[in-house]
């Protein structure tokens, strides 16, 4: 991680963490909402995501290169390989509840990510076993999971279960001599993490199991149906521990509950629209955790075919969430202090409203008799924009946290190209 | 003392209430209807009829949903209804 000179402090992150921690976080749900190539689903994808929070001193920057390959071998055994990475930069602000512009901190890391996995295919189900690392300079992540997969009434319906558990360790500041909470120091850098014998930095643990069930029903020959639910224990550190919440006049690390218990509920519908060669889609979610968040997400999405290798997407989405329970706006931690004994200037916590609408087109080649180069079937290449809107729905926005990237029109655009090929 | 406000849209009923509608729906759309037959899953076999079609794209969506929100899970399963696997 290298650090701009704008302060003295020498390495310091704090969006950059949510960032690429988020990641981690999301490890365990991307291995259980992740596609699962069915048998026959040779191939091998690559893709480039760009996302750009832009602000005038505070704004983010990713780039998210992504590869995958997927084979079976035989009639019952398939293996899936996957790598991407993040390359994160930008500016964030040392402590929330102080002007973010004069307070913020550059700074840009890297993160990446391996996954193996496994498919074994019956006669009844589809086993799958797999594992992952990720590793970056303050965090390292480790997983596993286990999934089976069953058709039902004759293949009109699809019964899924998955489950992966997360071992991951966290760099954090060594607070061993703090005597109590309004003491702890934040992180200052990231050069002595997951080093033996420090005196400056400890290890923490995470511990994050995660169960998806989901329930997928053909029924009409036009209307198919998804319902399912997802629950997730987190067990451990989950605060930044780069992050400092200004409460009073001390500026102390954040901190947040050790336990998060998350359950989310969902029903997606997929219309054929015959007559056009097209199809809808919508998806409803709901979800509550034990930190009293609570959200409901809707996205719309219509597939096109413009011409018969081209396909064009359109979608809107929307989430709503209300805010976790210890939630403040900087302005009432730094005028009154917490309610209770955790902290936090995280602003996934806080009460908002998220937009997307993007465009997304495909094009697919498809071999006629004679395969590409002797062995491809298919050429694939996609393109896609989002473009991400963002509205605080607490009481002051103007004290939630990063609130310099809100201030423009666009919130924030994601971009993304993708090619690959099927053999 | 600062007390947050929260909305009333909420209640402490909603997860049982789609539990339940969930279980429901399932039942409804596998018991009750009529079984779809092998040879009319024509459109059901079209890529664009599956469900997370593109899981490049489905998880480095995730990744940046899950970084701008507080919610997680609950983005379904790839796959579809055409009976491949």
């Amino acid at each position: 991680m290298q650090l701009d000179a704008r302060t003295t402090s020498p390495r310091r992150r704090g969006r950059a963490r949510s960032w690429l921690r988020s990641a981690a976080l999301l490890g365990p749900l991307a291995t259980l909402c992740g596609p699962t190539p069915a048998q026959g689903d040779d191939q091998v994808r690559a893709a480039v995501t760009y996302f750009a929070e832009p602000a005038p001193n505070t704004g983010l920057n990713v780039v998210h290169p992504q590869v995958n390959y997927s084979q079976d071998f035989g009639e019952h055994f398939g293996l899936g390989v996957g790598y991407d990475a993040d390359v994160v930069s930008g500016a964030t602000p040392q402590v929330f509840g102080v002007d973010a512009v004069t307070a913020a901190t550059k700074f840009d890391d890297v993160r990446h990510n391996g996954t193996l996995g496994l498919r074994f295919l019956t006669e009844f189900a589809t086993l799958r076993v797999g594992g992952g690392f990720a590793g970056e300079s303050d965090y390292r992540s480790g997983t596993v999971n286990a999934g089976i997969t069953t058709d039902l009434f004759n293949r009109n319906s699809q019964l899924a279960l998955d489950y992966t558990h997360n071992f991951d360790r966290v760099c954090d500041a060594n607070n061993a001599v703090a005597e109590e909470l309004l003491e702890l120091r934040a992180l200052d850098s990231s050069d002595r993490c997951f080093e033996k014998g420090s005196d400056l930095t400890a290890t923490r643990k995470l511990a994050i199991d995660s169960m998806q069930l989901t329930w997928t029903q053909v029924a009409t020959p036009w209307l198919l149906l998804q319902f399912g639910a997802t629950g997730q224990v987190l067990r451990g550190f989950q605060a930044n521990p780069y992050r400092q919440v200004l409460l009073g006049e001390r500026a102390v690390q954040e901190h947040m509950p050790e336990v998060r218990n998350r359950l989310a509920l969902f029903a997606r519908g997929k219309f054929a629209l015959k007559p056009i060669r097209g199809a809808i889609e919508l998806d409803v979610r709901g979800y509550l955790d034990s930190w009293s968040m609570r959200a409901l997400t809707t996205e719309l999405a219509w597939d096109q075919y413009i011409a018969r290798p081209i396909v064009l997407r359109v979608r809107a989405r929307w989430h709503l969430q209300d805010s976790a329970l210890f939630y403040r706006d900087g302005n009432d931690y730094a005028s009154s202090g917490p309610v209770g004994s955790f902290w936090t200037g995280d602003r996934e916590l806080s009460a908002l409203l998220n937009s997307t609408y993007g465009v997304k087109a495909s094009y697919i080649i498809r071999a006629r008799g004679k395969q590409f180069l002797r062995f491809i079937d298919a050429f694939v290449v996609s393109a896609k924009a989002d473009m991400l809107f963002y509205r605080s729905l607490t009481e002051n926005p103007e004290f939630s946290p990063n609130y310099d990237r809100t201030k423009g029109l666009l919130d924030a655009v994601v971009v993304q190209a993708q090619a690959g090929f099927d053999f | 003392m600062h007390s947050r406000s929260r909305s009333s849209r909420w209640t402490s009923r909603g997860p049982t209430l789609g539990l339940a509608a969930i279980a429901a729906a399932t039942l409804l759309s596998s018991g009750c209807a009529r079984a779809v037959l092998p040879s009319e899953k024509a459109y059901l076999a079209d890529p664009i009829m599956q469900f997370g079609a593109d899981g490049l794209e489905s998880s480095a969506d995730a990744h940046v949903m899950a970084n701008r929100e507080g919610a997680a899970g609950g983005t379904g399963t790839a796959g579809g209804g055409c009976g491949c696997n």
